[in-house]
């Protein structure tokens, strides 16, 4: 049985490729929020909809919080609590 | 040589751009006004410019004219363009007067660079055309002309497949989009037809202080972390310009720029193309909603728009453009986007890209760079665009007018109640 830290890890890696391959077109330091990485608000509702889709999760309306949002491992940790 | 046709989305812009030509507009021109504190001297910023001239992959693009088509050319060497000092001049005489320069530029760098000596502070106006660069892409060239590093790459090449059959499906969304929308509203002009003859625009400039800036930031997170900011932009121009609007008019279709942009493409709209979500807002929700209200319907629905895959289709339906007569499309766009309803011109960049750190204050010749404005273009009746960006932690707006069609007074009382309206929301 995956832990919901390993789900959290896992959600983490593909983040980091998609915003590496998909957005940044480089390495980015995943301990940056995603205001210092330069990702903007198309951005980040792109990265949102590539999680829902990768992870079968839905992230709905009331789940797009500040917290929520702020950089790869907050918002790694919402999509693993997410997964069935 | 290298010639490429347009591109679709830049066929897109092509059309926008023969629009307001023949309104009497400059076309798509975009421009960028920095502020610097005091005045370095002339030959080091010459000398600045002439390292910068060698190295700017921009000044390598120009526009050519067939008997049918324009093409952008990439060279294998860059040119110099047009650079002009002046001392103890208007800027709003400049900022025309390179609008009408730079619209009709072909064989040359779409891009000109005016310095404006006032007392003891100097302006720099960038002014390029909008088939080279947006308005971010605007500020790079910035960024790379004061002496930053930039990555000199860009990407053009069209990674994208074409499927005529693909975007055809997908007009059936654009439809539903744009076409739908329209006839939802009044058909009923904003502003009367007028004969447009050589028209200037005027602007008007206000930066809020970082304190307030900071507060309306986080404020809007609040709201929505994601659109927020953006719809509580919209919301307030809404607010202002429905004003001026007539009353016939029931609803606003405001065709808001969007760029899927790689972040690092110094190029965005050559590599990157440029996009429009248009937002349809009813009357009666501006008029009756609080502004916290009508900016939670707008970010909503911002999000529902991105969710439900219209941007997408809006984008392929745009790309229609390359395969439809060119007059048909014109009147397509024109249709959704001039005077059959409410509209203006909306931008929000976000943090300014002039330094080298987004948002943060930079130097220009160990001058400190105080101010940066967008100029908007100002492409749908009733004449009026908003452009909101931030440099130096501090909201900066624009409000840009055709002069001749909206009178000063009504923009004093808009730029008044807009700074009150942001005063208040904290």
């Amino acid at each position: 049985m995956t832990s919901k830290k390993d789900k959290a890890a896992e959600v983490s890696a593909a983040l980091k490729e998609f915003i590496c391959h998909e957005l940044c077109k480089k390495q980015i330091n995943t301990n940056k929020t995603f205001d210092e990485l330069g990702i903007d608000s198309m951005a980040l509702l792109r990265i949102i909809l590539f999680l829902e889709n990768k992870f079968n999760v839905n992230i709905t309306d009331n789940l797009l919080t500040i917290d929520n949002l702020k950089d790869i491992q907050s918002l790694s940790n919402l999509v693993a609590s997410l997964i069935k | 040589m290298n010639i490429k046709p347009l591109e679709a989305s830049d066929f897109f812009i092509k059309i926008l751009d023969y629009d307001q030509k023949i309104s009497g507009l400059a076309g798509n021109i975009a421009q960028l006004i920095i502020k610097v504190d005091d005045i370095p001297k002339q030959e080091k910023v010459f000398k600045l410019i002439k390292q910068w001239i060698n190295n700017e992959p921009a000044l390598k693009i120009i526009l050519k004219r067939k008997i049918f088509k324009d093409y952008w050319c990439i060279l294998n060497k860059t040119l110099t363009p047009h650079i002009s000092w002046h001392s103890d001049n208007s800027l709003e005489k400049i900022l025309n007067l390179r609008l009408k320069d730079l619209s009709s530029l072909y064989n040359c760098p779409l891009l000109a660079l005016d310095f404006i000596e006032n007392k003891k502070e100097l302006t720099i106006l960038l002014t390029w055309h909008h088939i080279l660069a947006d308005a971010k892409g605007g500020e790079l060239i910035f960024s790379r002309l004061r002496g930053n590093n930039i990555r000199n790459t860009y990407n053009h090449s069209n990674n994208q497949q074409f499927s005529f059959i693909n975007n055809l499906k997908k007009l059936r969304h654009f439809r539903n989009v744009v076409i739908k929308r329209m006839s939802e509203g009044n058909i009923v002009s904003p502003v009367n037809r007028v004969n447009y003859k050589h028209l200037s625009l005027n602007s008007s400039y206000i930066q809020l202080s970082e304190k307030l800036s900071k507060n309306i930031k986080t404020y809007v997170k609040h709201i929505n972390p994601i659109f927020g900011e953006t719809a509580l932009f919209i919301a307030i121009s809404l607010k202002e310009i429905r004003k001026i609007i007539d009353s016939n008019v029931g609803n606003f279709l405001i065709p808001l720029p969007i760029n899927l942009r790689n972040p690092t493409s110094i190029f965005p709209l050559l590599g990157n193309p440029l996009t429009f979500i248009f937002l349809l807002v009813e009357r009666k929700y501006i008029e009756e909603l609080s502004l916290l209200k009508l900016t939670k319907v707008i970010s909503q629905k911002l999000i529902d728009d991105v969710k439900s895959d219209t941007i997408t289709a809006t984008n392929s339906a745009l790309k229609i453009g390359k395969f439809i007569p060119v007059k048909l499309y014109r009147y397509i766009l024109r249709s959704a986007m001039d005077g059959q309803l409410g509209s203006m011109f909306f931008a929000n960049t976000g943090p300014s890209y002039i330094g080298d750190t987004p948002g943060k204050a930079t130097h220009f010749l160990n001058h400190k760079v105080t101010a940066c404005f967008h100029r908007p273009m100002v492409s749908v009746p009733p004449g009026i665009g908003f452009f909101y960006s931030t440099y130096d932690y501090k909201i900066h707006i624009t409000i840009c007018w055709i002069k001749e069609v909206i009178p000063k007074h009504y923009i004093d009382n808009i730029s008044s109640n807009l700074i009150k309206r942001l005063e208040n929301l904290i």
